[in-house]
């Protein structure tokens, strides 16, 4: 038949192209040296915003690839992107069925998954990322819900807005209100704000509709943004990841100032490194990073392992472009503000759970 | 098969559907390639591999369904394909139309270079054809089946043109399966049966029964032999109908029309006058404005157009791939359209295919339809099978009025003959039959009573004597 | 081989076969201009889709769904409907069926279960009878109406499962309805997995809409209607009251691919259980070329393309997103026979296009 042979034609011309692509393959290099005695595979998950979301995924990854990076820790790393909450019990489970020896799960949205196979697979352990609310106490041993104290990166980001205001009016957009680092965050912002410049007005708005477009709805952020310009704000906090960037990038767009948050915006999202004063960081790769070698090194802890300025698990980014906006005497109370953070001599003013 | 054309003169190719006319044809445009033979032109023998051969030769054709963009102006399809010639970026619209225009008063064929070919009628579009033929230099024209879609009076506008080019010297191959066309505008007549060349006549050589015998290979009754009817009680009456066409136009405006059993009612009149309203009204597909539908003395207006063919009234609509049958499904299912749910061929919700396939069965050989069975499907049927299919559903069902809307168009002589004998058939076993049809031979040699209808009303009914040609052509013309 | 039979292979099977061969292809340039290899990747999807502990059995659970909303949107194709509601019928269904079975207690699973799937199925007929008859009184286009009841519904099934008092379980971290009561799961075919008996009812399915399709005078008015709408008409068939039902069964199936899903595989409902099923669907329906036994192997390819997908990147770290490349292809490829034919030099014309256009439905008086 013409018709099979044609077909045949088709299938080796697949054959072709397959074969002569076949040297590109490059997959993350491993880092387990020859001095290894045993490999560790770790394997992390991503929420549905993927690795690339300039933010959460992207600074867990970058601690699981700085473990691999580590050839004292002996890590094997790989990742799966989730497309959608349904698929998160089955992505946990590739990795258990490969036998991995740790499994890292990115966003609260995967915790009661993560504790699910964590119950169910004794052997093999677990960390959520920016997650601790157990239900079971005393939660399985092989799990660990690495947490942050948000307020202190946000009290610093605020005290910072405070004293560079020159309208003596700061806004923040930030995402769900249901969600715990996002308030703390926010409640930080404002108090470090206060403390600096009691004169200061803060404006700010949570993004109210649950649904798919959480922490996902960049227009909307942008838009609240725009307003809150209008209404003589002249430096920005976007707190929840897109939805958070469409404010960075409408302060971009009407020329005022940008703080980041999560992570070092400035490297993560340059298209707004024009107006990024500094972003509040919870150093998530740190945090990972961390769980991985008590992995490794037999250190193990589970239950909440809890990231602050004492165990420089939060901070704030360096202000790059804004380095020479920033004023010697601005600096030097900002860096003093945190060393009291991290002495313990000064408190955000925030209750923490 | 051989087959050579003259310039200057029309040359005819007669045969019934599925005789290889349209295949032959295509084979000199270059769409269709032959297996054996040779194509010469002015005594050099040419390779023609696609169409864009044939137009550098000279010759253009007519397709059947018309090559036009409807949203494009009359001047931009002819000039479509040659389009640079107007245009540096922008097509120059002014030239063009005055192009097109120089074009048409040349040939006499009156059109407006600026209007959008989807507003124009049908025959209008047939000349742009042959102009976007003439402008791309064609020498030698195919008319493929011209007549088909075409008004008595447009047909005459399409045969003065046709003249016309001759005159010119071009050489026109007219395509078709009408008899009394070929005998008023063919210099010579070419008749194919089966992918033969019968014979090549000239029109003074040849009588129209002649043709026809070749065409179909035996002799065929032109004329359909009918008893004098013996009407019963009016089994089909409308009352003051009045009905709006698809642009809310009143399209039936107050038609009163009685049909008896035994006789069958022709209605005369030139297309887009209110025919196809009144039928798919009294049918059941079209809301009245006002007046009734009586069935059997029982108003039915209100009934749904289920209602009213369950209850004997059978319907033949015009259009037979819109509205006739399926295309797509079996020539058995077809033959079961209209009571496919009704026993013996559904219990309960489940078909009986086994019910549908006999009956089918039955059908196709009592209406000796040409198919390879029940379970062809219903579009790889010539057009005469096709609307064998469509009226031996609507005569088997045992219905006591019929509404026959164009029974015989664009179907070939020998399925005509049948179809006549069917419909007459069953006059006389009490059928009251209503017959609308454009085809004024139709109407007189079927009809006993002929109602004209011109913009909406009926203004006339005729009666034995009084059914003459000349009297109801003009009543149609609205004269009289 | 006779004509028509040759014909009949080419168009059910060469065509979409090599359409899904020609989407792999497209997949695989992907993969090349991303730097990695096709070759691995390609073995690595199978692996986790078929090889892999469990994989098989997954690749089936992912292949349930598509079997009910694939036979749903294929049943409205064949009316000439366009149903691109799938996704929202797939929620009322399993917003439906789960209330009744979080709510439901001490009935034997013989009544619970089929109890949830009729007023599941009920939920997918009522919500896509919705546009039908907005299509058949108005003339409004079901693709229109589809996707605004799609909004409609993605966000009714938001505010229910993330509203306190209405659906939402109490102490969750992910929104979600209480589970279904322990009556009401679907049973587990192989223990160790989660392969439900959905599996049974999707086989089931498809004969049964092969039957109501080619058997039955509601099925033989679907294809009329679908052929040719005018003919259908003048034939007495009322156009309005099958556009209703044909709406109204394809959102059914897809509403039982809702409540299947829910009481097999979840036990509980979020609002995102859909996930994109019923889009993905739609060309589910197209690869099978309407044909409710086609639907059986479209589905399982895209179960497969589905389930094997995180392994691919586990693996290779080709990013799954590559999956919706291959099925984008796949579709461009299946609805664009002419470029297959092209490809493999077929002349034949196609014996089924797909037609959607905008019809006048007027009908009878009232």
């Amino acid at each position: 038949m013409k018709a099979f042979r044609q077909v045949a034609v088709l299938a080796a011309a697949a054959v072709i192209a397959l074969a002569c692509g076949g040297s590109g393959g490059g997959t993350s290099g491993g880092g387990s040296s020859s001095s290894c005695s045993k490999t560790y595979k770790v394997g992390l998950v991503t929420d549905v915003g993927k690795l690339s979301d300039k933010s959460f995924n992207y600074d867990s990854w970058q601690g699981v690839l700085n473990a691999q990076k580590d050839s004292s820790l002996c890590v094997q790393a790989r990742a799966i992107e989730s497309s959608t909450q349904e698929d998160y019990p089955k992505n946990i489970a590739q990795f258990v069925d490969q036998k991995y020896d740790m499994v890292v799960t990115v966003g609260f949205k995967l915790g009661d998954a993560t504790i699910a196979a964590a119950k169910a697979n004794p052997t093999v352990k677990f960390a959520m990322v920016d997650y601790a609310d157990f239900t079971d106490k005393p939660p399985p041993t092989n799990l660990v819900g690495l947490v942050f104290q948000e307020d202190q990166p946000g009290f610093l980001a605020g005290a910072l807005a405070g004293l560079q205001t020159k309208s003596n009016t700061i806004a923040y957009v930030a995402g769900l209100e249901s969600v715990p680092a996002v308030v703390k965050y926010v409640k930080g912002y404002t108090n470090g704000a206060k403390m600096t410049n009691p004169n200061v007005k803060v404006l700010g708005i949570y993004q109210p509709e649950s649904g798919p477009k959480d922490f996902n709805d960049p227009d909307w952020g942008l838009q609240q943004a725009n307003t809150f310009f209008g209404q003589g704000a002249d430096i920005i906090f976007g707190v929840g990841g897109n939805t958070g960037n469409g404010a960075l990038l409408a302060a971009k767009q009407k020329s005022k100032t940008c703080i980041g948050v999560d992570v070092d915006q400035f490297v993560s999202y340059p298209d707004v490194a024009s107006c990024l004063m500094t972003s509040a960081e919870k150093h998530l790769d740190i945090a990972v990073k961390q769980s991985i070698t008590n992995m490794v090194k037999k250190s193990w802890q589970s239950g909440t392992l809890t990231f602050d300025a004492k165990n420089n698990g939060v901070g704030i980014a360096p202000y790059h472009d804004y380095d020479s906006k920033v004023s010697t005497d601005v600096k030097a109370k900002v860096s003093d503000i945190a060393t009291k953070l991290k002495e313990g001599s000064l408190a955000t003013g925030v209750s923490t759970p | 098969m051989d087959l050579d054309v003259s310039w200057g003169e029309v040359h005819a190719l007669l045969g019934e559907n599925g005789a290889g006319k349209s295949t032959l044809m295509n084979v000199v445009y270059g769409l269709v390639r032959p297996d054996s033979g040779e194509i010469m032109v002015d005594g050099n023998r040419v390779e023609i591999g696609s169409p864009l051969d044939a137009i550098r030769l000279g010759i253009g054709m007519v397709h059947q369904h018309f090559m036009l963009i409807p949203p494009l102006t009359v001047a931009e399809n002819i000039i479509l394909g040659q389009e640079g010639e107007f245009a540096r970026g922008l097509i120059d619209v002014e030239r063009a139309g005055a192009a097109v225009r120089k074009l048409s008063s040349d040939y006499g064929l009156a059109v407006d270079p600026r209007a959008k070919v989807e507003g124009l009628s049908v025959g209008v579009q047939q000349r742009v054809e042959i102009l976007k033929a003439l402008y791309k230099g064609a020498r030698i024209l195919i008319l493929d089946e011209p007549t088909a879609v075409l008004t008595p009076q447009e047909v005459e506008g399409l045969f003065r043109i046709v003249r016309s080019l001759t005159d010119e010297g071009k050489a026109v191959i007219f395509i078709t399966h009408k008899l009394a066309e070929v005998m008023a505008v063919a210099d010579r007549i070419t008749v194919m049966r089966q992918g033969k060349v019968v014979d090549t006549r000239k029109p003074a050589e040849a009588s129209l029964a002649e043709l026809a015998r070749m065409m179909v290979g035996r002799p065929v009754l032109l004329r359909v032999e009918r008893k004098p009817a013996r009407p019963g009680a009016a089994l089909l009456r409308v009352e003051g109908l009045v009905v709006h066409d698809d642009r809310r136009q009143v399209a039936v405006d107050g038609v009163d029309l009685a049909v008896r059993a035994g006789e069958i009612v022709g209605v005369a009149g030139v297309e887009g006058n209110g025919q196809d309203e009144l039928v798919e009204a009294i049918v059941g597909l079209r809301r009245l404005q006002a007046g009734r539908v009586v069935f059997d003395d029982r108003d039915v207006s209100r009934k749904s157009t289920r209602e009213r063919l369950h209850a004997g009234i059978s319907y033949i609509p015009a259009d037979r791939h819109r509205l006739g049958i399926v295309l797509e499904l079996p020539v058995s299912d077809n033959l079961v359209l209209d009571h496919y749910g009704q026993p013996p061929f559904a219990r309960w919700v489940v078909r009986q295919l086994k019910a549908v396939r006999t009956y089918a069965q039955r059908l196709i050989k009592a209406f000796d339809i040409r198919a390879a069975g029940p379970d062809q499907l219903v579009s790889a049927l010539s057009g005469g099978n096709q609307q064998k299919v469509v009226v031996a559903r609507e005569l088997s069902t045992k219905p006591r009025v019929l509404i026959a809307a164009q029974p015989t168009r664009g179907v070939d002589v020998g399925s005509i003959e049948f179809i006549h004998q069917q419909i007459v058939s069953q006059r006389d076993a009490g059928l009251a039959v209503l017959l609308v049809s454009s085809e004024l031979d139709e109407v007189l040699s079927l009809a006993d009573r002929v109602a004209v209808m011109y913009r909406g009303r009926i203004v006339s009914v005729l009666e034995g004597e009084q059914i003459e040609r000349e009297r109801i052509g003009l009543l149609m013309a609205g004269v009289a | 081989m006779s004509r028509r039979w040759r014909q009949l292979l080419i168009s059910a099977v060469v065509v979409p076969l090599a359409s899904v061969v020609a989407g792999f292809l497209v997949g695989a340039l992907a993969i090349l201009v991303t730097g990695s290899d096709p070759i691995q990747a390609y073995s690595a999807l199978f692996a986790g889709a078929f090889t892999n502990h469990n994989a098989a059995a997954e690749t089936l659970v992912s292949s349930i769904p598509y079997v009910f909303l694939g036979l749903g949107v294929a049943l409205g194709f064949r009316a000439g409907l366009f149903n691109i509601g799938a996704e929202g019928q797939f929620y009322v269904g399993a917003l439906a069926g789960v209330f009744v079975a979080f709510s439901v207690h001490r009935l034997p699973g013989i009544v619970e279960v089929p109890l949830a799937l009729l007023v599941g199925m009920a939920g997918g007929f009522f919500w896509a009878g919705i546009a039908g008859v907005l299509k058949a009184t108005t003339g409004a286009h079901e693709v229109i109406t589809t996707i605004m009841l799609n909004y409609i519904s993605f966000l009714l099934a938001s505010f229910l499962v993330n509203t306190k008092g209405l659906l939402l379980a109490p102490n969750v971290s992910t929104p979600r309805t209480p589970d279904v009561d322990p009556a009401a799961v679907l049973v587990t075919l192989i223990p160790g997995s989660r392969l439900h008996a959905g599996l049974l009812l999707a086989l089931i399915a498809v004969p049964i809409v092969w039957f109501l399709i080619e058997r039955t005078t509601i099925g033989f008015r679907i294809r009329a209607v679908g052929f040719n709408i005018d003919a259908a008409r003048t034939a007495g068939i009322s156009v309005r009251r099958t556009i209703v039902i044909t709406m109204g069964l394809s959102g059914a199936l897809a509403g039982l691919a809702g409540i299947v899903q829910v009481l097999g595989v979840n036990k509980h409902m979020t609002d995102t259980v859909a996930a994109g099923y019923g889009f993905d669907a739609i060309a589910v329906a197209l690869l099978a070329r309407s044909n409710p036994w086609g639907v059986l192997p479209a589905a399982l390819l895209f179960g497969a393309l589905r389930n094997g997908a995180s392994f691919m990147q586990l693996e290779t770290q080709v990013s799954s997103d590559l999956i919706s490349i291959i099925q984008a292809s796949v579709i461009v490829f299946v609805a664009a026979p002419v470029i297959v034919r092209w490809l493999l030099r077929l002349r034949e014309a196609p014996v089924q296009t797909l037609q959607i256009t905008q019809r006048e439905e007027v009908e009878t008086t009232s």
